[in-house]
């Protein structure tokens, strides 16, 4: 089983796996409590993610960048319009969008193997292609040697990568990422968006990626839409010229500077109006 | 000075190091038993002293004399027997009452409609204790074996289902979501993330049920019984044989520490995963 593994015995990630993804004029309320005025956190918010792009979505913390990302898992039914893959609206979850929640979502009572398998067993694969696939992926994720291991015994990084082979092993079309790194250690970080790069770069899956980390979001993309917040509204798009495959000396280039400061002075912009746009007594920035 | 082998400079290997935890755990056990073995002594110990202080050995019969109704209620059997009953019904009552309470608590904590159907039933059976039902159950079932079982099931039933329905109702939704999103639907969610994520609230339940369904038992058994513990406990106490009455009481105490014990090995085994499990 071990030796004669053909190639095949991976889920095909490229091209044909993939599509489009889209929002259309997406408007979301939540509840706040009874009597009281719904909470707009998405107002019509429209853009195109075209098949096989690595999309970011950045913007100020509790813009609505996780709740956007639920609607196109489908596990949020938002109150007007709708998101689309495969130009078709988006109206359930299903294994076709897989998602990577900001949360610690790894299951603690299944050992990494099983974690990886769980995925393999809910699309209901074969029994005999599970093993060779989740050997494959905790290999691919650094895990070998850990299959055994229960969660609690993994560190923070680790228990992320436990994340990440789960879900490319379940062989969604689309990848939807909520800050997948958020929480881990520069060092760390910096590998996993390494290793995530050289996957997308040979299965060019479409992805949706958010983040608040600016350099994270040019390295990695081939476009970036920045969120306005209160309520979430989509401010610009900006697609990332930086050429592929990129490298760790990427980040040292001008190009890639000049993106990232762009960037931040959009949302810095962003913010000192939406500050003094809802709180009149807010005390002006000092340059 | 000699070279110092044992000083906290020394590194230690590997195999030391796994000699050490070892040693650790062997330690601890050995403390756990040795104080837990003293502290009965003691009461024993203390027991006895007032025994010696009483001018009444009827009513507190020496720890001699207790021994001696142990040994006699084993030798003619009837010590054997009515343990053997009381663990039949108990065994029987509370197996039956905790798994109809897994089924129904996990169904209408998880199922929203169950619940909205379920929980005005059983919130409003839940304050009525047990033994409220003894005199319907005698009415209904007549004076038997069955009508003992279904009150020690009730009682299981009762303290069982309350924790069960608050595990389920207290599953991390990012599980389900991540589940989801995989592809897991309905009957798969309710397999495999909220059954595994409430054992630790179905465990508190199965063991709270289990002092209920001993609780029980004493009064299930003065439903005309000839046998069983509590008969043990009620006829000691009408023909003044107050060791028979203290025996019996050690006796239901013994059986129901050892269930629990096992209760926990078993619940530490299935919770091996779990951070929050002391080890
Ligand atoms: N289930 C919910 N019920 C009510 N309000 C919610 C709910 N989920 C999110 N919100 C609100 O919606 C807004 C957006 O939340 P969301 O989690 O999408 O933000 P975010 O952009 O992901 O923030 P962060 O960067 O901190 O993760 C917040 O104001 C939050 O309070
Ligand atoms: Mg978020």
């Amino acid at each position: 089983m071990t030796a004669g593994r053909k190639e095949t015995d991976v889920p095909s990630l490229d091209g044909a796996g993939t599509a489009a993804m889209a929002a259309r004029s997406i408007q979301h309320y939540f509840p706040t409590g009874s009597g009281k005025r719904p909470l707009l956190v998405l107002d019509d918010i429209s853009f195109d993610v075209p098949p096989g792009a690595f999309v970011s979505i950045v913007g100020a913390s509790g813009c609505g960048k996780s709740t956007l990302l639920r609607i196109f898992a489908g596990l949020v039914r938002p109150t007007n319009g709708h998101a689309e893959l495969g130009g078709r609206p988006i109206t359930d979850a299903d294994a076709h969008k897989g998602m990577v929640f900001q949360e610690d979502a790894v299951f603690p009572w299944l050992t990494v193997r099983q974690n990886v398998e769980y995925a393999l067993r809910a699309r209901r694969t074969d029994r005999s292609r599970r093993g060779g696939i989740a050997r494959e992926w905790i290999d691919r994720v650094g895990l070998t040697g850990f299959e055994d291991a229960y969660p609690r015994q993994l560190s923070g990084g680790m228990r992320k990568r436990v994340d990440l082979a789960r879900i490319y092993a379940s062989d969604p079309e689309v990848l939807l990422m909520d800050e997948p790194f958020g929480a881990l250690d520069a060092q760390t970080r910096l590998k996993l968006q390494e290793e995530l790069l050289q996957l997308w770069e040979q299965r060019r899956k479409t992805v949706l990626f958010v983040t608040h980390d600016l350099d994270e979001a040019v390295y990695l993309s081939d476009l970036v839409v920045v969120l306005a917040a209160r309520p979430g509204r989509v401010a610009s798009i900006h697609p990332i010229d930086i050429p592929r495959p990129r490298t760790y000396e990427t980040r040292g280039t001008e190009r890639f500077r000049q993106l990232t400061v762009q960037l931040w002075h959009e949302i810095e912009s962003l913010d000192r109006t939406s500050r003094s746009a809802t709180d009149p007594q807010a005390p002006e920035v000092v340059a | 000075m000699s070279p110092n082998r044992t000083g906290p400079d020394r590194t230690r290997t590997e195999a030391e190091v796994v000699r050490g935890f070892r040693r650790a755990v062997r330690r601890r056990r050995q403390w756990q038993w040795s104080l837990g073995v003293a502290a009965i002594a003691v009461v024993v110990l203390v027991y006895w002293v007032l025994t010696l202080t009483s001018d009444n050995p009827a009513l507190l019969p020496p720890p001699g004399e207790i021994l001696q109704g142990f040994v006699d209620g084993v030798r003619d059997g009837s010590l054997v027997d009515a343990t053997l009953a009381s663990l039949r019904r108990v065994a029987i009552g509370y197996g039956i009452g905790c798994a109809v309470a897994v089924v129904v608590g996990s169904l209408r904590g998880w199922f929203r409609f169950v619940g909205y159907i379920l929980d005005p039933i059983v919130d409003a059976l839940r304050p009525v204790p047990a033994l409220a039902y003894i005199p319907l159950v005698i009415l209904w079932f007549g004076i038997g074996e069955s009508a003992r079982i279904l009150v020690i099931g009730v009682a299981s039933f009762l303290s069982c289902i309350v924790s069960v329905t608050a595990g389920m109702r207290r599953v991390p939704p990012v599980y389900v979501d991540a589940a989801r999103t995989m592809g897991a639907r309905r009957t798969r969610i309710f397999l495999t993330i909220a059954l595994p994520s409430s054992v630790p609230f179905i465990f508190a339940g199965l063991r709270v049920a289990l002092g209920a369904a001993w609780g029980t038992l004493v009064a299930a058994e003065l439903i005309a019984a000839q046998t069983g513990l509590g008969y043990l406990l009620q006829a000691g106490q009408e023909f003044f044989h107050t060791e028979i009455v203290i025996v019996a009481l050690i006796v239901i105490g013994v059986i129901g520490f050892l269930m629990d014990a096992l209760l926990q090995a078993v619940e530490s085994w299935l919770l091996r995963w779990s951070p929050e499990t002391r080890r």
